[in-house]
């Protein structure tokens, strides 16, 4: 049960709590399967962050990971162990290496399929 | 605070003659009062490299403005004076120091694609947060590390060192060039600033940018340049010789007023306008 | 003597001329200035003037393109349950296509959504419009909305040319949206209010039909069945609004009628008829203290006038009679007709059309038969007998 980025939804998803706008009405309410044209609607109202049943930030960034080789996947890893320095209870810097790791598994899919173009819409 | 050693470097800048005297003139016009919109952009022509390079910036998806200002008198009304002296001297400090063999060890297009990089990030970040002067930070973006440009042109060898130094160790480069300069590329950078006469702002944000000190300002403006840098860092936009991400310090955050989620839009955002302005990249 | 007079300083000279040019420059800035002030006052009154959110948006639109040369503006307002975006009108017609594919693709940039949580206008560069003849236009996304709630966005494409002076046109386009949105949120708080007022009313007349069960939901069929007629006839929007007032009104008088007459099973006596017969003036009295429901007061008192005078309270006849009345009373006699009473069981709808169309001339108005025929004929007079749910046009 875990707060998604906007980005990172999918049809299919369920949500654990209502997404409001920011005057607080429900946008669609709990419980809900998300459809394109709920993400479409969140994205619209400029809801950043909505409450999945099930899965939080984590288990996306894994998700991505377990569909790339392994080799892949450590190389990044080990690479952004050398970028980023240890930091502590630092939400932000949580948050950026979060963004980055996804950059760059996303980046090193496209390029395993085949498509050079570095943003690929999802 | 600014070292006997800083201020003998930036005034050998001003003093050599390799410098186009564009820089001289326009420096001294803009610091009278009266001076006139129509000899501004003349003197600026007079370089036409400068005066080429500061039109493709105002027109870049990077700044903000795509594509509208055609010559150099409309973008001195349009943006404003102060807007561009910052822009005047960050175009004529990478064209004079780009001709100088700078250290093989600091690539000076990866510099330049990190400073706009940074540049577009902080920008990003101030409209988001909704700053009043998105363009300021802008410049304040592009001039941030400005003061690593003059250690690798005037102090060739130790700034070699200082490159070593942090691949070595994995320490930022500020941390690096204390130990073996005595003073930062923040300090530098800030110095020739104010030496320029530039907006009490742009030296802020030049000067205050990796707030590691109690004693750095901490304005809204400098918040973004600090968060914005280590996005850059941390996104691999070019490069300024950092090795390792600095940590954001939670204050510059905080005084941002934003979300966490907002910061994937702000990525995105920049990124894709990151690409399209490969034109100005190319420094001709 | 004579050459040295001539004589004027080189510099003197040079020096007025400019002195001269820089005046004609300020001058016709200021006329410029001036000029631009005149047409928001003039836009700014003309917006005020309405609360019909369709007209406001026109007005708007219109008015818009004379002030700031733009390419195109597009309105999207929220619709009711306060979910979707939905896009009402884009000017010039020909690109609400465009339009609506770069307002989509600026919605998944998060450009969109970053505007609407902030509540504040965001220009970025244009996605879709113009990308193809090569021109770049800058889109502005400014939301509609106050701290309360969103009622839409507006998007505009502008080009930043040379003579664009963007601060000033920025804020120009600021100032513009923001006249739109007051007014809309006055439009959609007048709606709210007249609803309140509405709702509020309307339970005050149900309390009568909650006494008597033989007339629960007459009011609403009265109604539906009026607006049948009143659209055969062609009325217009507002007039076709009132009578949701007068039908819901138009019996309020028997709120002061006692039971025994109301629920009487049997025939009235003729006191019990004359007291029956004073509902119509009692309800015109009723209403007659709230002013902005004047117009309705002919549904309430004259809908028992007959056509050959031989009606109550007046006795009026024929064209003195209101319109209004004419019409209510031959809904009224219908639903009367067809429903269940305490005394009689409803009618056959199509005995109950032949009564009205024998009654024409003498009952009734015969060119509001004639368009209650043609309602009829059309399938918008439909219902059940007795208690059966009204199925009637849709609203």
């Amino acid at each position: 049960m875990g707060v998604l980025n906007i980005n990172d939804l999918k049809t299919g998803m369920v949500l654990a709590q209502s997404a409001k706008n920011k005057h607080g009405v429900v946008i669609l309410g709990k419980g809900n399967v998300l459809t394109e044209k709920h993400i479409h609607s969140f994205k619209a109202w400029g809801i950043t962050g909505v409450n999945i049943k099930d899965i939080d930030g984590d288990q996306v960034i894994k998700q991505e990971m377990e569909a790339l080789p392994n080799d892949i996947v450590e190389s990044i890893e080990k690479e952004l162990d050398k970028l980023f320095p240890p930091f502590e209870a630092n939400p932000v810097m949580e948050e950026i290496y979060k963004i980055v790791k996804k950059v760059n598994l996303r980046q090193a899919a496209n390029q395993t399929n085949g498509v050079t173009d570095e943003i690929k819409k999802d | 605070m600014k070292s006997k050693k800083i201020d003998r470097i930036i005034n050998s800048i001003g003093e050599l003659s390799t410098l186009p005297t564009i820089y001289m003139k326009l420096s001294h016009l803009l610091s009278v009062p009266n001076a006139s919109i129509k000899m501004i952009s003349n003197i600026i022509s007079e370089d036409p490299a400068i005066a080429a390079m500061v039109l493709k910036i105002v027109n870049s998806a990077a700044y903000g403005f795509y594509n509208k200002i055609g010559d150099l008198q409309h973008a001195v009304v349009i943006l404003g004076l102060n807007e561009i002296k910052n822009l005047v001297l960050a175009t004529s400090i990478y064209k004079v120091v780009k001709e100088f063999k700078a250290s093989s060890a600091f690539d000076m297009q990866e510099f330049w694609k990190h400073s706009i990089g940074c540049a577009i990030l902080a920008r990003v970040l101030a409209e988001t947060a909704y700053l009043k002067n998105p363009e300021n930070v802008f410049t304040g973006g592009l001039l941030h590390d400005i003061g690593k440009l003059i250690h690798a042109a005037y102090l060739r060898e130790d700034f070699n060192r200082v490159l070593v130094n942090v691949v070595e160790t994995g320490s930022q480069m500020s941390e690096s060039e204390k130990n073996i300069l005595g003073f930062d590329h923040a300090q530098t950078g800030s110095a020739l600033a104010e030496k320029w006469n530039l907006p009490r702002e742009t030296v802020n944000m030049i000067a205050h940018h990796h707030l590691s000190h109690m004693s750095d300002t901490l304005t809204r403006e400098i918040a973004a340049v600090h968060i914005g840098n280590t996005l850059c860092v941390a996104l691999r936009m070019g490069s300024g010789g950092e090795k390792r991400v600095p940590i954001v310090n939670q204050k510059a955050w905080e005084i941002l007023d934003l979300k966490l989620s907002d910061l994937e839009y702000v990525v995105q955002k920049s990124t894709k306008l990151f690409k399209e302005s490969v034109s100005i990249m190319e420094f001709e | 003597m004579q050459n040295k007079q001539i004589q004027i300083d080189q510099n003197e000279f040079e020096s007025m001329v400019k002195k001269l040019r820089f005046l004609e420059e300020s001058n016709s800035a200021l006329i410029n200035i001036q000029d631009r002030l005149n047409r928001l006052n003039r836009f700014r009154s003309k917006m005020s003037l309405s609360y019909d959110v369709h007209h406001i948006i026109e007005t708007w639109l219109v008015n818009l393109r004379k002030l700031v040369k733009i390419e195109a503006c597009s309105v999207f307002l929220v619709e009711e349950s306060g979910i979707e975006f939905i896009h009402k009108i884009s000017k010039p017609e020909k690109l609400s296509p465009v339009i609506q594919k770069e307002v989509e693709a600026q919605i998944s940039l998060g450009n969109f959504g970053q505007a609407i949580s902030s509540g504040v206008p965001l220009t970025t560069q244009a996605e879709v419009f113009e990308k193809e003849s090569g021109r770049i236009l800058s889109i502005m996304i400014a939301p509609l909305s106050n701290m309360e709630r969103t009622m839409g966005a507006v998007i505009i494409a502008f080009e930043e040319s040379k003579d664009f002076i963007r601060q000033q046109t920025l804020e120009f386009l600021y100032i513009l949206v923001h006249f739109f949105s007051l007014s809309l949120d006055n439009a959609y708080l007048f709606d709210d209010l007249k609803s309140a007022y509405f709702y509020t009313i309307k339970a005050f007349a149900n309390s009568i039909e909650a006494r008597d069960p033989y007339t629960r939901g007459h009011s609403e069929r009265v109604t539906r069945f009026s607006k049948a007629i009143a659209e055969e006839l062609n009325w217009d929007k507002n007039e076709i609004e009132l009578i949701e007032w007068g039908g819901m009104l138009h019996d309020v008088g028997k709120i002061g009628l006692p039971d025994s007459i109301l629920n009487k099973s049997g025939k009235l006596t003729d006191d019990e008829y004359n007291h029956m017969k004073a509902h119509p003036l009692i309800g015109a009295q009723i209403i007659k203290g709230i002013s902005f429901l004047k117009p309705v007061i002919p549904y309430i008192c004259e809908h028992h006038e007959r056509f050959d005078g031989k009606g109550y309270p007046k006795g009026l006849a024929g064209k003195n009679i209101s319109i209004k009345g004419r019409l209510l009373a031959v809904a009224d006699a219908f639903d009367a007709m067809t429903s269940d009473r305490i005394y009689r069981k409803a009618l056959k709808p199509e005995a109950v059309l032949n009564e009205i169309l024998k009654n024409r001339g003498t009952q009734f108005d015969p060119e509001i038969v004639r368009a209650f025929e043609r309602a009829w004929m059309s399938g918008k007079v439909k219902c059940g007998s007795g208690d059966q749910e009204f199925k009637g046009l849709e609203d």
